[in-house]
């Protein structure tokens, strides 16, 4: 499919042991930015968004986050993607009321287009088969990319 | 049957709303409903309202207590999620269908 996406090595971190939410948010942040994918203004705008757009996302075992922001915020498209030694809380999509756990975050740094949406749609097939979660949490960095990509290029 | 309009509303308009409306669509016609659906982003339903004029609004995003009152509201959240997907469509198609 969107032959122009592939999941960077350098965007994935393992394992991470953060205090909360807004610490993980600035980490992919700073490692989006530092890799070129987003502009200086991404961090911020994220940030910002989550408190009122919270991304949390229900699942059974490991619940997922996907903080995103708008599109002029971006290079180029690219998913920050980690998993968290410790669980930072978000608050469920749509229901800040409801904290959940998550485990896995995948920051998303989008552009507008048609390709966006094709690659949004099998990001949430990822977050939709707990099996993969599973093992994208218990991989390393390059497991995770492989993982990734093989199931981002089906179609 | 008549073509029933569906609006998505997230955050920014291109993420989960997107995901959701794909989702929705399919499992609606499925349910065998005539379904149109656009996206949009939460600061736009209003006037989106004015002019698409939806029978339904189904959000993955939270909307203020005051926004959309003039048509249903539905949480769209599993259609992103996967769990309880079916369950919506439902929920939905049932609503559709008592308005026809």
């Amino acid at each position: 499919m969107h032959k122009g996406f592939v999941l960077a090595e350098e965007v994935v971190r393992v394992q991470v042991d953060v205090p909360d939410r807004e610490a993980i948010i600035s980490l992919l942040a700073d490692v989006l930015e530092k890799e070129g994918y987003v502009k200086g203004t991404y961090k911020e705008a994220v940030l910002a968004r989550e408190e009122v757009f919270s991304t949390g996302l229900p699942l059974q075992e490991y619940c997922v986050a996907i903080p995103h922001t708008d599109a002029i915020h971006v290079n180029k498209p690219m998913i920050g993607v980690a998993t968290l030694k410790n669980p930072v809380q978000f608050a469920e999509m749509g229901n800040p009321e409801e904290l959940l756990d998550v485990k896995l975050v995948f920051m998303l740094a989008m552009q507008d287009g048609r390709d966006q949406i094709k690659l949004l749609t099998q990001m949430m097939k990822i977050v939709q088969d707990q099996e993969l979660l599973n093992r994208i949490y218990q991989a390393d960095q390059k497991e995770i990319v492989e993982l990734i990509n093989q199931k981002l290029c089906m179609e | 049957m008549r073509t029933f309009k569906v609006l998505t509303v997230c955050g920014t308009g291109i993420a989960t709303s997107t995901v959701a409306s794909e989702k929705c669509k399919e499992m609606l016609l499925d349910r065998g409903l005539n379904i149109e659906v656009i996206e949009c982003k939460a600061t736009e339903v209003e006037s989106k309202i004015l002019v698409y004029r939806p029978d339904v609004i189904v959000h993955t995003t939270i909307l203020g207590e005051d926004v959309g009152n003039t048509v249903k509201k539905i949480r769209g959240l599993a259609f992103v999620t996967g769990v309880g997907m079916d369950k919506l469509a439902d929920e939905i198609a049932d609503y559709l269908k008592s308005v026809e």
